[in-house]
């Protein structure tokens, strides 16, 4: 029982982190219809920022919320100069692109702070060896409950968008039929730019999340993590916000518990494997994922 | 320019004497560039650099024939690329096998793994598929450190020579041993470029080309899609775990570290290709070719004379330039020429010169009235027709 424990409570951290990811996942599918697969890398330079800002002048949180605003202009104005006037032309030519985002802010980030080696980061949560909770023999350490709650609150807060203002309506009707919305007054240019710069800015939390963890900051943090949140955002269905929590929250307890449970075949080493296992089964036997909406396609 | 556009193309008919000068001429460069090194007195390193770009060239062709030609795309394709090469090196430090035998064994595997791993990809499209594979390419490196009792783990297999045969009057030095690999790099490219050209070139290609444009209208025609996919799926990994036996062999030793085994390393592969020009033949081979000069370039940038020197303090101890300036101009690329580099001066070269197909049914010349269609074999690239089929739309 007491491993059960820490076995979800580590999980439910790491699941965290690939539904903070999966979220900005489905808000972009949700808009254009593309995997943004520059996900995990804006994250990745959102952090690096933070990590600057707060090694020069801003305590911690507050560099965090200012990359956060870096990450949503980043988002956007990747959506209006690049995402967009490409798409006009060929939807293959948008999948390039966005693979050639992935590896170019890659490289951008050691490029763009001259750094080659991981740069220590401040931790956003009380870390030291005390800092934690035990229960049923399990420790939940500080960190890891202060992750969950991050979720959770960044997950309220969209659905209260969502579900409760104008913005958010304007992008369900986007979401929902992006031809018509147009038609029905909505600007559907920016609806999709502040989707996109949304999804970074969601990523954006996530990788402040994961360099606090780490406790520093190095370009190829995200690559893994972005790998599994695609399958987080797979499982729960691409198009579903609660899916992505849901199913990032389930991944990582799954993971943990496999690389538990089974430390001489599967161990730390093929955690991965986990995801490609269940992004396998989920195209096998419900494409749609547990929460997504069928679609059908007219031939 | 506004001569050139009031000049009328010349015309010159498919199969006619002027066509065969003209290819005949093109065929002459092209052996002239790759043979010229042979004759010129390089050293080893400069050997070297020409290997990598033929190794980054085969795995980009194998790369079109999936994604250019077929229309699947693949962000996975290192894991073959280090299975290929992980076989050869295994084989040799482990089993003491003949470097020469390793690579069919190479081939095979990657061939089955690669069917095998297009045998569920059949169901899949677009980004489904692109994720599968970006699957394998996460998977591969940790799988490799996992089985470190065959691959070395982490700290990998050291010291494979590959000796140059009697036969070729070369010695074992470095120099000798780096023509050899060369030799031998090439001779693969020049297959793989040839495999790939008879396929695409042949009923199958068309067959392919057909899944990749409309894969029901294909289906309905009779071509058998679920076998042209995982075909062309295993020969797509098995030129690319070619490319990477050659690969290990030119770094002398196998390392899960290395760029080329991880995701990085197959989108590298997947830009070389669509820079130099996605569903072309020669595409590939032109993007490895950019892709290298760039990265020597960036990498003297900070030395040259002629930059101002404010620009040289800024670029001096910053990595990554190279990798920062390819995605920029891959991103570039997509406004301006989606085609590629290849389809971007197939384009301006039809200014000058059309090529007039010759008309089916026999015949020479060209059919009074008939409107030339001044195209290759294949026509327009991915880019310019097929959409990503998980838009859903009608």
């Amino acid at each position: 029982m007491q491993r059960f424990l820490q076995y979800l409570f580590d999980g439910l951290s790491s699941g965290a982190i690939y539904a903070l990811l999966a979220l900005g996942l489905v808000i972009v599918y949700r808009g254009t219809g593309h995997l943004n697969f520059a996900q995990g890398e804006m994250a990745m330079i959102s952090a690096f920022m933070a990590w600057w800002l707060s090694s020069h002048w801003l305590p911690i949180w507050f560099a965090v919320a200012v990359s956060m605003v870096f990450a949503f202009a980043l988002g956007s104005i990747t959506e209006g100069l690049i995402i967009r006037p490409i798409g006009e032309r060929s939807q293959f030519a948008v999948g390039v692109a966005a693979i050639g985002l992935l590896l170019g802010l890659n490289a951008l980030a050691p490029f763009a702070w001259k750094v080659t080696v991981p740069e220590a980061f401040g931790s956003l949560f009380p870390k030291k060896d005390t800092d934690f909770a035990r229960i049923g023999g399990a420790t939940w350490r500080y960190e890891n409950i202060g992750i969950l709650i991050s979720l959770l609150v960044v997950a309220g807060l969209l659905f209260l968008l969502f579900q409760k203002t104008k913005l958010g309506l304007a992008m369900r009707a986007v979401a929902s039929n992006a031809e018509s919305a147009p038609l029905a007054g909505i600007k559907k240019g920016r609806v999709l730019m502040i989707s996109w710069g949304l999804a970074a800015s969601v990523g954006a939390v996530g990788g402040g999340m994961v360099a606090s963890i780490r406790g520093n900051v190095d370009s190829s943090m995200m690559l893994a993590i972005f790998f599994s949140a695609t399958a987080a955002a797979m499982l729960g269905g691409f198009d579903s916000l609660i899916g992505a929590v849901v199913a990032g929250l389930a991944l990582g307890v799954l993971e943990n518990m496999v690389a538990g449970y089974f430390p001489d075949i599967i161990g730390q080493e093929l955690k991965g494997s986990v995801s490609l296992l269940i992004i396998l089964a989920v195209l096998l036997f419900r494409p749609s994922g547990l929460f997504g909406s069928r679609r059908v396609e007219r031939v | 320019m506004a001569i050139a556009k009031s000049l009328k193309p010349v015309r010159i008919d498919q199969g006619s004497s002027a066509h065969w000068v003209l290819r005949v001429i093109g065929f002459g460069v092209i052996v002239y560039i790759a043979l010229s090194p042979f004759f010129r007195d390089l050293k080893a390193n400069e050997y070297g650099q020409l290997i990598d770009i033929l190794v980054y060239g085969l795995a980009a062709t194998s790369l079109n024939l999936l994604v250019g030609f077929t229309g699947q795309i693949s962000i996975g394709h290192s894991a073959f690329f280090g299975l290929g090469a992980y076989t050869t090196a295994t084989l040799m430090h482990n089993y003491g096998w003949a470097t020469q035998w390793t690579f069919p064994i190479a081939v095979i595997l990657c061939f089955v793994v690669g069917v095998l791993v297009g045998i569920p990809a059949l169901r899949l499209t677009g980004i489904y598929l692109s994720l599968v594979t970006l699957a394998l390419a996460q998977l591969f490196p940790a799988l490799v450190r996992k089985f470190d009792n065959l691959t070395g783990g982490s700290r990998g297999i050291q010291n494979l020579r590959f000796d140059p045969p009697s036969w070729t009057g070369l010695s074992g030095s470095t120099v000798d041993r780096a023509i050899w690999l060369y030799a031998v790099a090439l001779t693969f490219m020049v297959i793989g470029y040839i495999i790939v050209r008879n396929l695409v070139k042949s009923r199958v290609g068309r067959a392919m080309v057909a899944v990749r444009d409309n894969t029901t209208a294909a289906a309905v025609m009779g071509v058998n899609v679920a076998v042209v996919k995982t075909v062309t799926f295993g020969i797509s990994a098995a030129l690319c775990g070619l490319a990477g036996s050659v690969f290990v062999l030119r770094q002398t030793q196998a390392n899960p570290d290395n760029v080329n085994y991880t995701i990085l390393g197959a989108i590298i592969f997947l830009v070389i290709m669509v820079i130099g020009g996605t569903a072309s033949l020669l595409g590939p081979i032109v993007g490895a070719v950019v892709y290298y000069r760039v990265d020597e370039f960036t990498r003297d940038l900070p030395n040259k004379d002629w930059l101002p020197t404010t620009a040289k303090d800024f670029l001096r101890d910053r990595p990554n330039l190279a990798t920062v300036v390819f995605a920029a101009l891959l991103i570039l690329l997509m406004f301006v020429a989606p085609f590629g580099i290849v389809g971007f001066a197939k384009r301006i070269g039809r200014r000058f010169v059309l090529l007039v197909p010759r008309p089916p049914g026999g015949g020479g010349g060209q059919q009074a009235g008939a409107t030339p269609e001044p195209v290759e074999a294949i026509p327009a690239t991915p880019l310019e027709t097929a959409a990503l089929p998980t838009q859903g739309g009608p």
